[in-house]
């Protein structure tokens, strides 16, 4: 996707989960689809112990393949892909072990790090705490979609060059997290900068050289 | 560019890879008919396994296998190198037997044909237990129970006693007694732990493992499965940090490889965050007594340092935290002890700088606490004590730049406009404002370590060593040697690492992987450049191996140096924020001045994180811990970050082999703890012990 025509819906990020569930549509479509499936999301013990019955062996035989996922199509760095996804599948999951996009990284599965940062419809989210059957229709970025074909952004130039990373693990959820946050406005001081990146962990420890990425590439971008 | 390349600040290699997502962590790579692997993890920290409940466990969908101990296989125990007194990771294999000895350890492993029915699965397993009451800390146990562990894994002694401290102690003109203590703490890289095993053949295993020591995990995954050692090969091209974890011998890798084995597919098992807390491998609390005197002209005259730590109880590996109080200062008389308890708590081991890290944060306050009670500088009362030889080893240093180190650092902080008096500072908010300091030291050591170099007809060289990236810069680094040694521009390199099929490398710790890969490198395009000179046709081909030279490690001591300061701003509600930090190193030969000042600035962090916040809480009572996940263990985080100041004296040590660089992994946290500690107490007269050094320490 480009940058300049992701849209921007200013002063409500932190709604945005929520407005993402109360888009009706999807909402009904997700307590659908959920309601539909033997693997519930809230799994109560009668279920559970309806399932105990057939417990044979040890080594249960493999089940039929998901006979309790479901169809859906995620437009993903301009791209559509049609997958069938257990309804539990987080967005990161999905792009990570169902569709390859490994460039989103999982360091904690509960929104506590920003390793799995992608952007959906342009603001940073992180992927790891939202249902991929969330965002059918959305236009969701990740990592590999940041750069323009084989010309790199901005921003990711700018972490090269200032040597924004160690490991690297934590830095394709930096760069997008970096890359909302000039469309937020949020890079005018250092520590507004330093303050609205704390979301994204880097045990390496980068920050000064990441806070250096992001004003080089600010200046670039503007 | 081509000669030029060495010592110069050129971006990663492998840059461009982590830019837009494609350099390949382990858990990322595609394997065909892949299964989930998921824990099932004790509930309890002391007792016996009296039953395990599968029932629902086997009937949930897409679960293929269940292991426990009562179809678990027979391992073979670990190969005796690895489990002698004091080695880090586990003795004990798992599912071998019903005991349990921590909250979350391993009783099993459930497969499922996807990552969200593993999941599920396993929340269906149901233990009961006989259970024990667990002992949680180590200062619950009586001293009869301690053990006094000789080495530090069979390197470093730990009960060292020089001269007369009873009788220096008592004529001492200036004396304190302290108590330090330090938290239990976890390396959390942001990649956690994983292994991906599938078994090619019934006798060929291959694992893609997020490890940093491939060769090492090689060994143990032969050895458990008793297979021939080239029949297993280790996958591992890039590592999301380790800081001390993602080495030694942990159940869960053994699991997995076991549970491929069985269901016949390859099966990935990655850690959950709350895994990185009870499952492999932690920093141990530790509380330090310390005696400290001088005599009139402020000279240490006497130092006691007795460590108390624990370890779990199938392990005996040790904090070492007394070593450089053997030798850091010049001083007469001397006693460090370290005391072992063995507690229901997840099995310890090395932590970026372990035991410096805890050691140094004590030591470096001690001497604070001397110079304040004398009231002299302590920078000046350091230069006092300044230590001209290795007085523990009686070998002269290789070389000792720590002089350097305080007068740039001193110059570049304003450390002479210092007032000496606590609490006489204050910005225009009315927060205390306190500057503090600390000298940081780490061993410089080397390893075995080899390289194969290919010239090929395109002019590419391929050089190929089974060491690891773990964000150190290796691809960088070592292209960069590789350039220079052969006059072949950067681009034309190819380094290749992270496979068990290449030559020896070692473990990737000990801040020793540029000492002792780098000449290997070396070696192996000088040899090359013989081939290559002589006019040899291309493809040309040589291997190296280079050993640590023992003539210059039995003559010299090898300490890499560094001083920091530091500036902290203390608010009314105890908060303390660090403004800015200058940091000085005298680490041998800088080859890349950009990648090292992130190296040094990463430890920095690291060590204001232990300083400020970092603690992991075990629950008194049942050991589990209370905080395993990233909103309640808190790392620091960009708004913690201060300005930095990082320069290198960049001199060769003449007797490190090769370049002349010491290595560079883990100095930059020692000294960080007692510098922000130091400053703490300059600006608010508090001095703190304990740490972390949390709001409620200071109001
Ligand atoms: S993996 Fe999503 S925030 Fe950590
Ligand atoms: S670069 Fe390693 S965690 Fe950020």
């Amino acid at each position: 996707m480009n940058e300049s025509d992701a849209p921007v819906d200013s002063g409500l990020e932190e709604f945005d989960e929520l407005l993402i569930l109360s888009n009706l549509e999807t909402r009904r479509k997700f307590i659908k689809q959920v309601a539909g499936t033997s693997a519930a999301i809230t799994i109560g013990p009668a279920l559970l112990s309806a399932a105990d019955a057939t417990a044979t062996s040890q080594i249960a035989s493999p089940s039929k393949s998901n006979s309790d996922s479901i169809s859906m199509t995620l437009k993903i760095n301009g791209k559509d892909y049609t997958v069938d996804l257990d309804p539990r599948t987080t967005l990161l999951d999905a792009l990570r072990e169902r569709l390859h996009l490994t460039g989103s990284k999982k360091g904690c599965d509960h929104g506590q790090c920003g390793a799995c940062t992608v952007l959906v419809n342009g603001r940073r989210i992180n992927s790891c705490l939202t249902l991929a059957v969330m965002h059918e229709g959305d236009e969701i970025t990740t990592i590999e979609g940041i750069a323009n074909g084989d010309e790199l952004h901005p921003m990711q130039t700018a972490f090269i060059e200032h040597d924004g990373f160690q490991c690297g693990y934590c830095t394709p959820g930096q760069i997008c997290s970096a890359v909302a946050l000039l469309k937020e406005n949020h890079a005018n001081s250092d520590d507004e900068i330093r303050e609205f990146m704390s979301g994204n962990l880097c045990r390496c420890g980068a920050y000064p050289n990441i806070l250096a990425a992001i004003k080089d590439a600010k200046t670039k971008s503007t | 560019m081509s000669a030029a390349t060495l010592g110069q600040p050129l971006t990663r290699v492998d840059g461009k890879l982590k830019v837009i997502g494609a350099a390949k962590f382990s858990a990322e790579f595609d394997r065909p008919q892949l299964a989930y692997g998921a824990l099932i993890q004790s509930t309890n920290a002391n007792g016996r396994v009296s039953k395990i409940d599968l029932s629902s466990l086997k009937s949930a969908p897409g679960v293929i296998m269940i292991i426990t101990r009562e179809n678990a296989p027979q391992f073979k125990p670990y190969p005796d190198q690895l489990t002698k007194k004091g080695a880090p990771g586990e003795q004990r294999l798992p599912l071998q037997d019903d005991e349990v000895h921590w909250n979350g350890q391993h009783l099993g492993i459930v497969v499922a044909d996807t990552f969200e029915r593993a999941m599920h699965a396993v929340s269906l397993a149901r233990v009961t237990y006989e259970p024990a009451k667990p002992v949680v800390a180590p200062d619950e146990l009586d001293e009869t129970k301690l053990l006094a562990p000789e080495k530090f894994i069979g390197r470093e002694e730990l009960q060292v006693k020089r001269g007369d401290i009873g009788s220096a102690l008592a004529n001492a003109a200036t004396k304190i007694e302290a108590t330090y203590s330090t938290p239990v703490q976890n390396h959390n890289p942001i990649e956690t732990y994983s292994t991906t095993a599938e078994w090619e053949a019934p006798d060929r295993l291959l694992v893609h493992d997020s490890t940093r020591s491939i060769k090492q995990l090689q060994k143990i995954l032969a050895n458990a499965f008793s297979l021939p050692l080239e029949n297993v090969q280790i996958v591992s091209p890039f590592v999301g940090g380790a800081f001390g974890s993602k080495g030694f011998q942990w159940s869960h890798i053994l699991l997995c490889a076991a549970a491929a084995r069985e269901t016949r597919r390859p099966v990935k098992l990655t850690f959950t965050r709350p895994q990185m807390f009870d499952s492999a491998g932690q920093r141990a609390r530790t509380i330090q007594r310390f005696s400290v005197g001088a005599d009139q002209s402020g000279k240490l005259i006497a130092l006691r340092h007795a460590t108390l730590t624990h370890c779990s109880p199938v392990s005996e590996y040790t904090e070492p935290c007394g070593n450089m109080s053997r030798m850091l200062y010049s001083c007469p008389n001397i006693e460090v002890t370290h005391r072992l308890a063995k507690v229901n708590l997840t099995t310890p081991c090395p932590m970026r700088a372990p035991g410096e890290a805890p050691g140094m944060f004590a030591l470096e306050c001690a001497i604070d606490e001397m110079a304040n009670q004398i009231d002299v500088d302590p920078l000046e009362f350091r230069l006092r004590n300044y230590a001209d030889t290795n007085e523990h080893e009686k070998k002269p240093w290789s070389s000792k730049q720590l002089r350097e180190c305080y007068e740039r650092g001193a110059k570049k902080f304003g450390w002479p406009k210092r007032n000496r008096a606590p609490g006489t500072m204050r910005d225009k908010n009315g927060n205390q404002i306190g500057w503090g300091m600390a000298t940081a030291v780490y061993p410089a050591m080397q390893q075995t370590a080899a390289a194969h170099a290919t010239l090929g007809n395109d002019g590419f060289v391929t050089i190929r060593s089974a060491t690891h990236e773990i964000g150190t810069g290796t691809y960088t680094t070592m292209s960069q040697i590789a350039s220079r040694s052969l006059g072949v521009p950067l681009e034309k390199i190819r380094f290749e690492l992270g496979d068990s099929q290449f030559p020896e490398a070692p473990v990737n710790g000990g801040s020793w992987l540029t000492a002792s890969v780098g000449p290997a490198v070396i070696g192996v395009c000088e040899e090359l450049k013989k081939q290559r000179d002589a006019g040899s046709p291309l493809p040309i081909e040589a291997d190296f191996k280079s050993d640590p030279n023992k003539e210059e490690r039995e003559k010299f001591s090898f300490q890499s140096f560094g001083a920091i300061f530091v500036e902290v701003a203390v608010d009314l509600m105890g908060q303390v924020r660090i403004r800015r930090a200058v940091g000085v190193y005298d680490i041998g030969t800088i080859l890349n001045p950009r990648l090292a000042r992130s190296q040094i600035i990463g430890g920095m962090l690291f060590g204001f994180g232990m300083a400020l916040m970092e603690a992991t809480v075990p629950d008194q009572m049942f050991g589990r811990i209370v905080n395993a996940n990233l909103a309640e263990y808190h790392l620091p985080v960009f708004a913690d970050t201060p300005e930095f100041d990082i320069d290198f004296i960049d001199e060769p040590d003449p007797h490190m082999p090769g370049l002349g660089a010491r290595g560079i992994g883990e100095i930059g946290i020692t000294g960080a703890p007692a510098a922000v500690a130091n400053a703490i107490f300059h600006a608010s007269g508090k001095r703190v012990r304990d740490l972390p050094i949390t709001p409620d320490k200071l109001i």
